[in-house]
């Protein structure tokens, strides 16, 4: 529910996101007939990245 | 060969652009996501090794991935030696230091007991001794200072000073220096930021905003009386267009109880106007906890506070504020207490391994020794926690069978060893998560499924 509720509040969005990203990656079709495993790990960005500390669950991290 | 038990398969499909059906597959060993086919995704949460339909190439693609791995494979073992190699031999020494024992503030839900202590001149001495020391060692890349508290910023004088000597030997040594401030906000000006930023080479800053604003100043209210939200709202938005300060990232950290946990889209709303929608700027909710003290008024229980994080990222997302959806990488080594290369130094001078037991009432007692009293080339003694990836490793805990260990780490040692478990909302939220990222990636779901 919680889900799908999201989804309607953002359809807009989400579809132009979709285009877009099917326009780049069109070129990139996988043609197995089989195995398709299309990895979309987003690079983190200097604001994921801690500094190598050990910051974690911890009332501080 | 089997699927990996660190493979996690989310039940929602979406369509890929090459017109297939697929799933979103997250590896916990890894932190990568991918989409994968039906009958990839069916065969990775196959409890059993199958053969598989994608032939040879197939399989070494998966293999590749860590998706599939050997059957005799002990996965969990593995993530355990990798923390226990990680914490014996990693090259970033780090000291979280509080500089006083005081806050300003007097929210409901601390565990920590403040009175009117900074550290002493001996004191800063031998910690500026220490951390010397660990920069000629040759042993480290990097120094990583936390400045802790109490409300660190009570202690402005130490921190500077401390700082200047930081900087100065680690510049001399030719070695990496990072600096992160965790700080109720109250206290911090335009002025202030930027001899933080500047001269104590701090660049990170993470903030407690409990709400909106009537919420926050009635849970996290100052000593003396009176609100804060406000005004640290203002200050931070002002400092992300300062541009002396363009290295400073912050983050906004929300202790979430029962007092606001339905709040999240006020209070995400806030911070938009406000101006922290921004790519310096890191949100996240964190649900109240135990340090010893009785929270059950106040905190949200773990299975709704997984539900309650969920609002609050849709939340966050709505209002465009930049939030950790899944964690960037594995967790290797838990915290500052399962590492003799980090140590926490309190006003007083003890050593402690875990940052909450300084202050703490009934847990003071369990420090390592005295910052005066230590062999300064050394790494801190070995505390209670050290052993953490053996006991872990043996059963102590639940965590040799989570699916998710590789990216939690088992939390907080301290808590496992008082008979309460610190599990975190990921574990019952990571497949939702895992749903939410894959839209956020532009994939459409097929609504229904």
């Amino acid at each position: 529910m919680l889900f799908e509720s999201w989804l309607v509040l953002h359809a807009a969005d989400l579809v132009q996101q979709a285009a877009s990203h099917i326009a780049i990656t069109v070129h990139t079709v996988h043609t197995e007939a089989g195995l398709l495993l299309d990895e979309i790990t987003q690079r983190p960005t200097d604001l994921l990245q801690g500094p190598g500390g050990t910051n974690g669950g911890c009332q501080e991290s | 060969m089997r699927p990996s038990r660190y493979a996690l398969v989310s039940a929602t499909v979406f369509r890929h652009p090459s017109g297939r059906v697929v799933r979103p597959v997250l590896h916990t060993r890894t932190a990568r996501v991918f989409l994968a086919d039906l009958g990839t995704a069916a065969r990775l949460e196959a409890a059993t090794g199958t053969e598989g339909e994608s032939g040879a190439e197939g399989e070494r693609r998966l293999a590749a991935a860590g998706l599939l791995v050997e059957a005799e494979r002990d996965e969990a073992a593995e993530v355990l030696a990798a923390g226990r190699d990680d914490a014996r031999d990693r090259r970033v020494r780090e000291f979280v230091l509080m500089p006083t024992a005081y806050c300003n503030m007097g929210c409901g839900y601390c565990g920590q007991r403040h009175e009117r202590l900074a550290a002493g001149a001996a004191h800063r001495s031998a910690v500026a001794r220490r951390v010397e020391r660990a920069t000629t060692s040759g042993r480290y890349d990097t120094v990583a200072v936390r400045w802790f508290g109490g409300e660190p910023l009570m202690g402005y004088a130490v921190l500077r000073d401390l700082s200047t000597c930081f900087v100065a030997a680690t510049e001399a040594a030719g070695v990496g220096y990072t600096a992160k401030l965790i700080t109720n906000g109250t206290l911090l000006d335009a002025r202030k930021l930027r001899v933080l930023h500047r001269q104590c080479r701090i660049d990170r800053i993470e903030v407690t905003l409990d709400g909106p604003a009537e919420v926050h100043d009635a849970a996290r209210p100052l000593k003396r009386g009176g609100g804060s939200f406000r005004r640290i709202v203002e200050v931070l938005g002002s400092a992300l267009d300062d541009p002396e300060l363009g290295g400073l990232r912050f983050t906004v950290r929300t202790n979430v109880g029962r007092h606001n946990a339905t709040l999240a889209e006020e209070f995400a709303a806030t911070l938009a106007t406000a101006g922290l929608a921004h790519d310096r700027v890191l949100c996240y909710p964190a649900p109240i906890h135990s340090w010893g003290n009785q929270i059950d008024d106040v905190a949200v229980t773990g299975e709704a506070m997984a539900a309650v994080e969920l609002e609050w990222f849709l939340a966050y997302r709505r209002h465009g504020l930049r939030f950790p959806l899944l964690p960037s990488g594995p967790r290797t080594v838990v915290c500052a207490a399962t590492t003799r290369h980090s140590e926490v130094i309190a006003p007083d001078g003890r050593v402690y391994g875990c940052t909450e037991q300084p202050l703490v009432p009934g847990a003071g007692d369990d420090h390592l020794g005295h910052v005066s009293g230590m062999d300064a080339a050394a790494p801190r003694p070995t505390g209670a926690y050290d052993d953490w990836y053996d006991a872990v490793n043996a059963g102590e805990t639940p965590c040799r069978t989570c699916a998710i260990l590789p990216l939690c780490g088992g939390a907080c040692p301290k808590l496992w060893r008082e008979g309460k478990s610190p599990c975190p909302p990921l574990r019952d939220n990571v497949l939702q998560r895992l749903d939410l990222y894959a839209l956020d990636a532009g994939y459409l779901p097929i609504v229904g499924s």
